[in-house]
């Protein structure tokens, strides 16, 4: 018989503690199947319960969104007893929350503002409050949003001081909350936020800007230069979706940004805010640009461009990288007669790949 | 110590301490996935994925589909993913020189025109016959690549090529994708803010049974038949724990060719797809992220738990026989090409986890289970078992192997709940019962067949005939 070294002895199983495992593992498989088909049932059980629950909630928002506030008297929406009962019920109240917060989100006036009414009458807005102290990021961040959709601006100071918070979540829901309170005001989050602001939350605040009354703040102008890169970045998103063709000189400076995200961001913005400077400006900051960037800078000289960019974007067909020729073919063909004439006349316009680069730029504008 | 005496030695102790550190991965792996897929959920929760359909900000995204022969079924699979939830977005069906009418039937179906269009020769690949696009604005989304037949791995190169927005999504054309998945896929890349994400799976589920109607998946049931039920649980073990799990620690190797999202740019600079591999999706995966980790250029694979695609299960063990072959040819040649990241430090997670567990556990899993039956058969003839020790080891590998399918069933359960009948959560534990006796053997001995064909220098593809939703059959890609 082999003998083995003592820490290796020590690992080789005794198959009366083998046998002990695996009445483990099978006592906990059992427990596991149990739970799943318990599971189930409860949830087949709850899924019906809700259902009730949901249309007994839709008589209540109902009531309440048509409710109309009695003169001298301080307005308060009747419900049912059995609403009433149901609301010592936690699952129910949670419930009952998530409903007034898809109502408000469609309805505006006084139907919104008596959800928002129902909301203080049942106390719900410290149910919001309690998650909004919770340590637990998902809660903390359900509770901002709650108290943001209903409206809650006098929560605004603590909702606020969670816009530069650790926890990403949390942070991109207190901006979502400030900017859903205060519109354009709230951006002055962009200050003190030290976190990068990613690309889907730029999104999601433009979106919720789009849906605002009201303009930029008139010193836009310092988002341009925080040091913070994604700030740039959704200032300069900002400069083009509202057209401050004032911060046209700004945005111009932000093609020499360290950063070439930013530089990018600068280049899609000028086409938006163009001026006659702009092509220009484009074509003296082309050379120190990455491949997205001198892209993205001929696909504005094919929208902004004219004649006089013709001699500029003809360089550019020489370039080794195709796409850059395929990019200059096209905003040659756009800036229309000389464009096409330049093109023609290029001494490789017969050769390969020139040849087939302008026949699809070609085939492209007259589709 | 004499021959026999190394060879019983490791006979007993090395499969002893082979088998624990298995157990002790599983284990970690379902830690690590269930931590996972909570934090996905619940951040999810707060999303609102529609934002992202009408925003002009959308990043864009071109879908390839390589098809071969699928002339049955290409005008519906390509009407099902041009009615896509996504608004930057350009669809390329690569027509892999095949040899039935699909070409014909793309072009009268769309009412398309062969177009001058150049493509750019950023990845070498074999010629390209025509571009096609429709003359009708509705399928404007729409491009149809003719070019000679060169495989999966070619046609998505050429895609890749002819592609003019930042991301690729590369599919299997026969696939069902859900309305909303690109949406969900392009969060990953717009969340992150530090690394860069160069890749982002999906969820692939098995469609076997489930009513597809115009291309659509309408409702969900568990496979009938005994093989494409066990591939259900294999798949929800694989994606819900293996796939969650290593995304949790950033530690992916692998995004299934079905469905994943790629960054064009490094794609390109890593030379695009592998045809020398028909492992060509996990070989990519693996060189990306070797090229990220030799720039030293921070990054991240990330995967979504999110039933997204929806596939055909081979049904038959000849056909899943041949797809196990192939999958076990791919993995032992993309980690034959990238050996040199093995216990390598300089690869960091990636060479000191990510590749030894795949050598040590994926690759090596069956060859090893395959030598102990052998060695245990001569054993048992020449008398030198011990039974009662045989059979408690045998009991408890194969009960915590039971275990573990029915921790991934709660999983699922607790989670997506997508058979949510008690009588389907049954089906699947009898599926998870049986499966060692019946379905993994099978796998073992396939992946076998994978090694020695790999040592005869077979690389073909074989043909993977398919019943198709609506019953006709197809051949998918093969390369000739």
């Amino acid at each position: 018989m082999l003998q083995l070294p003592l820490h290796v002895s020590t690992l080789v199983p005794n198959p009366h503690y083998l046998l002990l495992a695996m009445a483990v593992v099978v006592g906990t498989l059992s427990l596991i199947i149990a739970f799943m088909l318990i599971y189930l049932l409860w949830k087949n059980q709850q899924g019906r319960k809700q259902k009730e629950w949901q249309q007994q909630l839709a008589v209540a928002l109902q009531r309440a969104i048509y409710f109309e506030t009695p003169e001298n008297s301080p307005p308060v929406i009747p419900l049912t007893f059995r609403t009433i009962r149901l609301l010592k019920k936690p699952a129910f109240r949670q419930l009952m929350i998530d409903e007034l917060l898809q109502a408000k989100k469609a309805f505006t006036g006084t139907a919104a503002d008596n959800l928002v009414t129902l909301f203080h009458q049942l106390r719900l807005d410290e149910l919001s409050l309690q998650k909004l102290r919770s340590r637990k990021w998902h809660l903390k961040a359900r509770g901002i949003q709650e108290l943001a959709v209903m409206h809650q601006q006098q929560h605004t100071k603590r909702i606020y001081r969670l816009t530069n918070a650790h926890h990403e979540l949390v942070r991109m829901e207190a901006q979502s909350a400030i900017v859903q309170l205060h519109g354009f005001e709230g951006l002055r989050f962009l200050d003190i936020v030290d976190h990068p602001i990613s690309e889907w939350q730029q999104i999601k605040l433009l979106r919720l800007l789009s849906r605002t009354p009201g303009a930029l703040p008139e010193n836009t102008d310092r988002w341009l230069s925080s040091p913070n890169d994604s700030v740039v970045i959704f200032a300069l998103k900002l400069v083009a979706e509202h057209q401050q063709q004032l911060l046209h000189g700004q945005v111009a400076t932000c093609l020499d940004h360290p950063h070439p995200l930013v530089r990018l961001q600068a280049v899609r913005c000028l086409k938006d805010i163009y001026t006659d400077d702009t092509s220009a400006v484009l074509e003296k900051a082309y050379d120190a640009q990455t491949l997205a960037c001198k892209l993205a800078i001929l696909e504005t000289l094919g929208h902004i461009g004219s004649e006089n960019n013709c001699i500029f974007l003809s360089q550019q067909l020489v370039h080794p990288d195709n796409s850059l020729k395929l990019a200059a073919a096209r905003a040659l063909v756009k800036t229309g007669g000389k464009g096409l004439q330049c093109l023609q006349e290029y001494p490789q316009a017969y050769m390969y790949p020139l040849n087939e680069i302008i026949q699809q730029a070609k085939t492209e504008h007259t589709v | 110590m004499n021959g026999s005496a190394i060879f019983s030695f490791f006979l007993n102790y090395g499969l002893w301490i082979y088998s624990v550190a298995l157990l002790l991965s599983h284990l970690l792996i379902a830690l690590l996935a269930i931590l996972e897929v909570r934090r996905y959920r619940r951040s999810a929760s707060f999303t609102d994925y529609s934002m992202l359909a009408s925003s002009p900000q959308a990043p864009g995204m071109s879908i390839l589909a390589p098809a071969y022969n699928e002339g049955a079924t290409i005008v519906e699979n390509v009407r099902s993913l041009l009615s896509i939830h996504y608004r930057n977005l350009e669809l390329i069906v690569i027509n892999d020189g095949s040899k039935d009418d699909s070409l014909s039937k793309l072009i009268s179906a769309y009412q398309l025109r062969k177009m001058d269009f150049f493509v750019s020769p950023a990845i070498p690949t074999k010629e390209i016959r025509g571009v096609y696009r429709s003359t009708q604005p509705v399928f404007h989304k729409l491009i149809v690549v003719d070019k000679v037949n060169g495989g999966k791995a070619d046609a998505l190169n050429v895609g890749i090529n002819v592609s003019s927005k930042e991301y690729v999504v590369c599919i299997d054309v026969d696939c069902i994708i859900e309305q909303d998945a690109l949406l969900k896929m392009a969060k990953p890349f717009l969340d992150s803010t530090g690394k860069r994400i160069i890749a982002s799976g999906g969820v692939v589920r098995i469609a076997n049974s489930c009513e597809i109607r115009n291309g659509r998946l309408v409702k969900v049931h568990l496979p009938e038949s005994f093989l494409p039920r066990a591939q259900t649980l294999e798949y929800i073990r694989a994606f819900l724990l293996g796939r969650m799990a290593w995304s949790r620690i950033n530690a992916l190797l692998l995004i299934s060719g079905a469905f994943g999202a790629f960054d064009k740019e490094i794609v390109i600079a890593c030379g695009g797809y592998n045809h020398a591999t028909v492992g060509e999706d996990m070989e990519l995966v693996v060189r990306m992220r070797r090229y990220m980790e030799e720039k030293k250029i921070p990054y991240k694979v990330t995967y979504i738990p999110d039933p997204l695609c929806w596939t055909e299960a081979p049904s038959t063990y000849k056909i899943l026989g041949r797809q196990r072959n192939r999958w076990t040819r791919g993995t032992i040649e993309t980690l034959s090409i990238h050996r040199k990241m093995c216990f390598n430090p300089r690869y960091r997670i990636l060479g000191m986890l990510s590749y030894p567990y795949w050598l040590l556990f994926e690759l090596m899993a069956p060859l090893v289970e395959f030598t102990g039956i052998v060695c245990m058969l001569i054993a048992a003839a020449l008398g030198y078992v011990n039974w009662t020790m045989f059979f408690a080891l045998l009991g408890f590998i194969l009960s915590f192997g039971i275990l573990y399918s029915i921790f991934a069933i709660l999983m699922e359960v607790l989670t997506y709940n997508q058979y949510n009948k008690s009588s389907d959560i049954l089906r699947l534990t009898l599926t998870a019962i049986l499966e060692p006796f019946i379905f993994h053997p099978f796998i073992v001995w396939s992946a076998i067949r994978g090694n020695i064909d790999l040592l005869r220098k077979k690389n073909s593809w074989g043909e993977m005939s398919r019943q198709g939703f609506a019953g006709k059959k197809s051949t998918a890609h093969a390369k000739t």
